[in-house]
């Protein structure tokens, strides 16, 4: 579809709305007079100006992880909650979710209705859809056998935007080497594989090589502009302790932050957040930072952080700042690791407290770029069961108990209260008798939510994930669609090569 | 309920242990005018001590612990042993299968895990003695140590405070019929190298991380006998049984 057809389009939505118009007069006043009537009347004539062009200069793609739909409008609610003057919460909106265009995103794996990270981030990196644990690896192998990937590894769209010359950048708040980020460099039938010390005698044997080498050695030409995030004990050898005393875990020797050094021009390494602060960007080409030895900080928890960590925002400014040397264009790879984490802990507040942040993140990408020439994307690899649930009154706090449109709190069948947050299963499941929350502070950021099905750790859930986009190419984001064709929309709308668009 | 609440508050008092396998350099001999050792140099910091712990029905065990600086280690069985970092982290350990897991900081917020770190530090909370009266002070063995009575928990309580290391000679819970009771038996120092090579070669998984590895043979394993949420907490009740953390809901079972 081209611009034009995209103007036809438009037009005649806009001639629709003047029919509405026209008939507006026999709508009574306390209708068109409503405040809900007027937002929403403008917004539909907003919409029917939207004007879409093809080709992407830029794409970002941001990646919440296991940010489901219910985390989203929990995340707004919360996010609102805390905003002065608010109506309640609920009126707001998470900055993506004013993009022109949406779409529902099925997620399931080739072997699991409910996926993994691997396999998800895997569909939208490549455009193939894989098992659950798999990076970048095409289904016909097995996980875990370096022998049957062989052949079978897949081009990533990070592989096809340093070929066409652009510049590229993964930002993760978990480990570079998750499943999530990795999908986007690194091609392994175990996303376990992060660092040689994973890797099994088959492995070696048959030339499969861990996932933080992957990400360092690589030809200056397929090098990374930017890396920014967790992990830095799978990058530094065990006899290495770093700056906040945890030694490394490779057991082959290698120092690849040096690697990262050594290996490009005008490159630059950087562990805590005063060296994050201080990079040179005009003079910096190659930029890698690992500020955690695992994972990075909850956002909640950011403050507590031994040597000090950059947040999400300000991570994706600098690498924004960096990849914006390139005259040709770049490909930014953005994920909030830590949505799923604290879900899978049954901690409802920290996970929203990482996808405000995310939306913060996307605001300064927004803010950073133009809607002319830069795809912006923003979706989840996967949900997770997480509900929002009773009839709370409007404004009830979204991490407290649930009060009834009256003011008085809402009861169970067991005569106790209970909040609007919970989980189907996981580590805070009742066996028993339920716990009384009358007196419990349910809004204390450690607060565990309650679960049906008793399971040590949350898990992921099936259902559909949302996509957001603006610029562009997306007019492509539409519908219903399988996964792997967010790769197809990225590839068409910045012209990667990767098909015969 | 109310019977999880009381065994949390009494395990925030007191450490029990199961078994360890140890060898002892230096032990603790007692006499009739108290306990014989051949005194070893002792930096509180850099330490390991063995307490033998007997619970009112007579039943036996044996804790470890062994400090480095900040860090310590916590042994109670022969299945496990926990480390408690000066970051924050606590990590537990699988010797047979060379496995850890580590909860961070973040990760023990996140399951509302709260512990007394200066308790399982000093095996008895130092606070304990502030609620407590002094009586005499005693040199037993190499240790001279300060005698403190008064109600523990609602029971007459006995404690033999050894200053200079930060431990508990002896700490005696219900004084007229014993509930608890830890006697020092061994104590000798521990050198940082070999406090680190307790924990190398061990290959770790953050516990952020196992809802993601449920197809690893070894996480699945260890959350079907309850060791991955339970462990977290640090906490055991009188009888070793590991406390869950303080927001789980109802009665967790595996």
């Amino acid at each position: 579809m081209n611009v034009m057809n995209i103007k036809r389009i438009a037009a005649a939505i806009s001639c629709s709305l003047m029919t509405v118009v026209a008939h507006a007069a026999v709508l009574p006043a306390t209708q068109t007079d409503s405040q809900w009537f007027k937002d929403s009347a403008a917004n539909v004539a907003a919409k029917a100006q939207v004007e879409t062009q093809k080709t992407a200069k830029n794409v970002i793609l941001f990646v919440g992880d296991g940010m489901g739909v219910s985390t989203l409008t929990a995340a707004r609610i919360f996010q609102g909650q805390q905003q002065p003057g608010n109506q309640g919460g609920e009126e707001g909106f998470l900055s993506f979710e004013q993009f022109p265009h949406t779409a529902l995103v099925k997620t399931y794996n080739t072997n699991q209705q409910t996926p993994d990270s691997a396999g998800t981030m895997t569909a939208m990196t490549t455009g193939v859809k894989t098992k659950a644990g798999i990076i970048s690896i095409s289904d016909t192998s097995l996980r875990g056998n370096c022998l049957s990937s062989k052949g079978n590894e897949l081009v990533t769209l990070v592989d096809l935007a340093n070929a066409k010359g652009l510049s590229t950048g993964i930002i993760s708040t978990a480990r570079l080497t998750h499943a999530t980020p990795a999908a986007a460099y690194a091609k392994s039938p175990e996303r376990d594989w992060e660092g040689d010390a994973n890797l099994p005698a088959e492995a070696v044997a048959n030339g499969c090589t861990d996932i933080a080498s992957q990400l360092v050695m690589r030809d200056e030409a397929n090098a990374l502009t930017v890396a920014l995030g967790g992990g830095r004990s799978y990058f530094l050898p065990k006899e290495i302790t770093d700056g906040e005393n945890k030694a490394g875990k490779r057991k082959d020797g290698k120092d690849l932050t040096k690697t990262w050094v050594d290996s490009f021009s005008k490159a630059a390494y950087v562990w805590d957040k005063k060296g994050f602060d201080a990079v040179d960007v005009a003079n910096t080409d190659h930029l890698l930072g690992l500020f955690n030895p695992s994972h990075m900080e909850y956002e909640a928890d950011r403050a507590d952080d031994v040597a000090g960590e950059p947040s999400l925002t300000e991570m994706t400014t600098k690498s924004l700042e960096m990849l914006k040397k390139n005259d040709k264009g770049y490909l930014l790879i953005v994920e909030s690791g830590r949505i799923d984490h604290a879900h899978h802990a049954g901690n409802a507040s920290r996970a929203l407290s990482d996808a405000v942040e995310l939306s913060n993140a996307v605001k300064a990408a927004m803010d950073a770029t133009s809607s002319d020439d830069t795809l912006i994307m923003v979706t989840a690899d996967h949900s997770h069961v997480f509900t929002i649930a009773g009839y709370p009154k409007r404004g009830n706090p979204i991490l407290g108990l649930v009060h009834n449109v009256d003011g008085s709190l809402a009861t169970a069948n067991d005569n106790k209260p209970y909040t609007t947050l919970a989980y189907t299963n996981g580590p805070g499941a009742v066996v028993g008798v339920r716990d009384d929350l009358t007196s419990v502070d349910t809004q204390n950021k450690d607060f565990m939510q309650q679960a049906l099905i008793p399971m040590e750790s949350e898990t992921h859930a099936g259902e559909d994930i949302s996509l957001h986009a603006r610029g562009p190419g997306s007019n492509l984001v539409q519908g219903v669609i399988e996964q792997n064709v967010i790769f197809h929309i990225i590839n068409q709308a910045q012209q990667l090569g990767g098909t015969k668009y | 309920m109310k019977n999880r609440l009381l065994a949390l508050i009494l395990s925030s008092v007191l450490l029990p242990t199961l078994s360890l396998s140890a060898t002892a350099q230096s032990r603790m001999l007692e006499s009739n005018k108290g306990t014989s050792v051949d005194c070893p140099t002792l930096i509180a910091e850099h330490l390991k001590v063995q307490y033998q712990v007997t619970n009112g029905k007579g039943q036996q065990w044996e804790m470890t612990l062994i400090r480095n600086g900040q860090d310590f280690i916590i042994q109670r069985d022969a299945a496990t042993f926990e480390q408690w970092t000066s970051h924050g982290e606590y990590v537990r350990y699988f010797p047979v299968e060379k496995r850890s897991v580590t909860y961070r900081k973040g990760d023990l917020r996140a399951l509302n895990v709260q512990h007394d770190r200066d308790q399982l530090y000093h095996v008895v909370s130092p606070k304990l003695q502030t609620h407590m009266v002094k009586t005499q002070v005693q040199q037993l063995g190499c240790f001279e140590t300060q005698g403190f009575a008064g109600k523990v928990n609602g029971l007459e309580s006995q404690l033999l405070w050894i200053d200079t290391i930060g431990l508990p000679y002896q700490f005696t819970l219900g004084a007229t019929q014993p509930n608890l009771d830890y006697k020092l038996v061994i104590v000798e120092p521990f050198s940082g190298d070999a406090y680190s090579a307790l924990t190398q070669d061990f290959q770790d998984i953050d516990f952020a991380d196992v809802g993601d590895s449920e197809s690893d043979p070894f996480i699945a394993k260890m959350i079907n006998q309850g060791f991955i949420e339970h462990g977290s907490s640090g906490f055991y009740n009188s009888e070793g049984q590991a406390i869950e953390a303080q927001g789980g809901h109802g009665n967790h079972s595996h």
